[in-house]
């Protein structure tokens, strides 16, 4: 901020004025914004132009960004050799020939349904066929069943197949193992403190409300968790919904519709895709946090001058990247070229920042300079539901046409409670301690990983951590071995990621003492020289104390 | 334990393990065991294909080419 403010020579006061105070949640202090050198540049002429006629001129008008003062790092994304890929690639051809040979030759262990004669399909084919001969191949390693709360250590209840995955027993066994699996970023786990007040809540309110909040589902919980967000936040006003995903896809459609643009980073999570397609907003994608290519997409979009308007849409974590959004620099655009940001922090709230206050705490971004922040409370504060949070005006226009305030039921009031406790544990000493302890576990995790010499994702303060390991096979091999070696974590391939990139995800927690950390990443070694996963041709890193 | 046996251990270990790198590779660590066969029966296929074609082929010409003297004799 400090050095756009400096450098900020702004001639055009008075043109951006009126577009800025109405586009950044009514602060005129954010006139200030990054380097405007040329007198018209565009803000006069993108005014909507109902015959669609662009004038050269505006388009000339939009000068470059300067980039030099922002951190526009996108995160690492190490490429692997072109042999890796030409091998997973053939992998995957001869594990589709395989299944399909296996179709011809044998009826699929699945219920069919009969008389369907003249019936479209119910399914897509290829879905069907991928997740009969190839998804099912490791079916194993995904959707284990648990059988204790999701701390830092977790029960797994043993299974087995003896079709190859077509159906599954349960043996009878329990596995204790490191989780290394859940979003709990801070560890704030029931069992630390909240249960009195969770209890009080259900004791008060019930487990439900059994109406919208619009109607009668509204408890004076809800009131004062929506306070507290927005003071959390550091913002005017909040809303909470009782399901994060349900935040994105119905209150998306409540803020855009037809004659908008949503610039949509490509691994946005589903939920943002389905609000945008919901909302009827045409999307343009663009590259995973590259902000020369969200710059192109944006200027050009600014010089057609159609568009009612025009809203970047961002997460602040990328749950499979494990990268964070360089938030600072498409803030900058986003007041250069008076653009609306929607900012998804679903993964950040809490786990980044030096406060835990998301990535605006972590990157020095005034959250009033995000005009939507969007965030769930099921990662961080153990609990469920989202949140949307910014001026007050917003907040009222997504109460009236959100479709989540007035149609989905609100949330229950324990797991208002439990937020609740949850943002003001927050903020004690303690609270505190856990936010510091969780960057620290980050850091010793990444650098630890990076000097075992494989690739890894993101940013090294994303406690995201994915482990690339390209094939399904490796994925597979690494995940058994890391459970017998009493380690719980995600393996993730296609469709949830590219075809040859699939791998395995680490979600660190502040729960997870060093000795825990220790052994993960001592299993870790054996199953890494074992399968040959050391893929990084980058020097290794500074060995860490 | 002897040290034939050792040694004998040791080189089994060093086989099941490359065999096992062979089956991470090549996706078939994860398939039903008729399915392995017939991707090792078509790799056999292809390596013993590919092995005919150069020593019929490539080899033979190779060498008719470098036992050739035509062409020294078009030089004289
Ligand atoms: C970026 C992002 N947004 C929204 C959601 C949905 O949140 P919830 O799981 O609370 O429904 C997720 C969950 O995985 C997410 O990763």
């Amino acid at each position: 901020m400090a050095a756009m403010v400096e450098n900020g020579s702004v001639v055009d006061f008075k043109i951006t004025s009126k577009n800025n105070v109405r586009e950044c949640n009514g602060k005129p202090v954010n006139l200030l914004n990054g380097k405007v050198n040329h007198e018209n540049n565009g803000y006069v002429k993108s005014a909507p132009s109902k015959n669609g006629v662009i004038k050269p001129k505006v388009q000339q008008g939009i000068s470059p960004m300067d980039w030099a003062p922002f951190d526009t790092n996108r995160g690492s994304f190490e490429q692997c050799s072109l042999l890796t890929t030409a091998l997973t690639l053939l992998g995957l051809y001869v594990l589709m020939f395989l299944g399909f040979v296996n179709q011809l030759l044998f009826r699929p262990k699945v219920a069919t349904e009969k008389n369907r004669e003249g019936y479209a399909p119910l399914y897509n084919p290829f879905e069907q066929f991928y997740s009969r001969y190839v998804y099912r191949r490791v079916a194993h390693c995904f959707n284990r069943p648990i059988c204790s709360a999701p701390a830092a250590e977790i029960t797994l209840l043993e299974r087995e197949s003896k079709d190859y995955n077509w159906s599954f027993r349960f043996t009878g066994r329990k596995l204790r193992c490191l989780n290394l699996g859940s979003y709990n970023y801070l560890g704030l786990s029931p069992e630390l403190g909240s249960a009195p007040a969770v209890a009080a809540a259900v004791r008060r309110y019930g487990l439900a409300t059994g109406s919208p909040r619009a109607e009668l589902g509204t408890t004076r919980l809800h009131h004062e968790l929506e306070e507290t967000t927005a003071q959390f936040l550091g913002v005017e006003a909040a809303i909470v919904f009782g399901m994060g995903f349900a935040t994105n896809t119905l209150s998306l459609p409540g803020l855009l519709g037809p004659g908008t643009l949503a610039l949509s980073d490509e691994n946005n999570h589903a939920s943002l895709i389905l609000g945008l397609r919901l909302a009827r907003a045409t999307v343009r994608v663009f590259r995973h946090n590259d902000v020369r290519d969200l710059e192109r997409l944006a200027s050009r979009a600014r010089a057609e001058g159609h568009w009612r308007k025009i809203i970047i849409v961002i997460e602040g974590v990328y749950s499979m990247e494990g990268s964070v959004a360089p938030l600072a620099a498409i803030v900058a655009l986003k007041k250069k070229l008076g653009l609306y940001l929607y900012l998804d922090e679903a993964h950040s709230i809490g786990a980044m920042g030096p406060r835990g206050r998301g990535v605006c705490d972590y990157s020095g971004v005034r959250p009033q300079d995000v005009d939507v922040l969007m965030g769930t409370f099921t990662k961080s504060f153990g609990a469920a539901g989202g949140y949307v949070a910014g001026s007050a005006a917003l907040i009222n226009s997504l109460r009236a046409h959100g479709h989540a305030h007035s149609y989905a039921h609100a949330m229950a009031p324990p797991v208002a409670a439990q937020v609740l406790w949850a943002m003001r544990a927050l903020d004690t000493p303690l609270g505190q301690q856990r936010v510091r302890a969780l960057r620290e576990n980050t850091r010793y995790f990444r650098g630890r990983l990076q000097q075992m010499g494989v690739v890894t994702y993101g940013h090294p303060e994303s406690p995201v951590v994915p482990l690339l390991v390209y094939s399904f096979s490796k994925m597979m091999g690494t995940v058994e071995r890391l459970t017998a070696r009493g380690i719980a974590t995600v393996g993730v391939g296609f469709p949830a990621t590219p075809l040859s990139k699939a791998r395995i995800r680490f979600c660190l927690s502040a729960a997870h003492t060093r000795a825990q950390l220790d052994a993960c990443l001592a299993a870790l070694q054996d199953v890494v020289d074992e399968l040959g996963l050391r893929y990084s041709r980058r020097a290794p890193a500074q060995p860490l104390r | 334990m002897t040290t034939v046996e050792k040694t004998q251990k040791k080189k089994q270990n060093f086989f099941s393990y490359w065999y096992m790198r062979y089956e991470m590779a090549t996706e078939m660590y994860m398939v039903e065991p008729w399915e392995k066969v017939v991707v090792h029966a078509l790799f056999a296929v292809v390596f013993l294909l590919f092995w005919y074609f150069n020593s019929a082929i490539v080899i033979s010409g190779i060498s008719r080419l470098r036992n050739t003297s035509t062409h020294v004799e078009e030089i004289l």
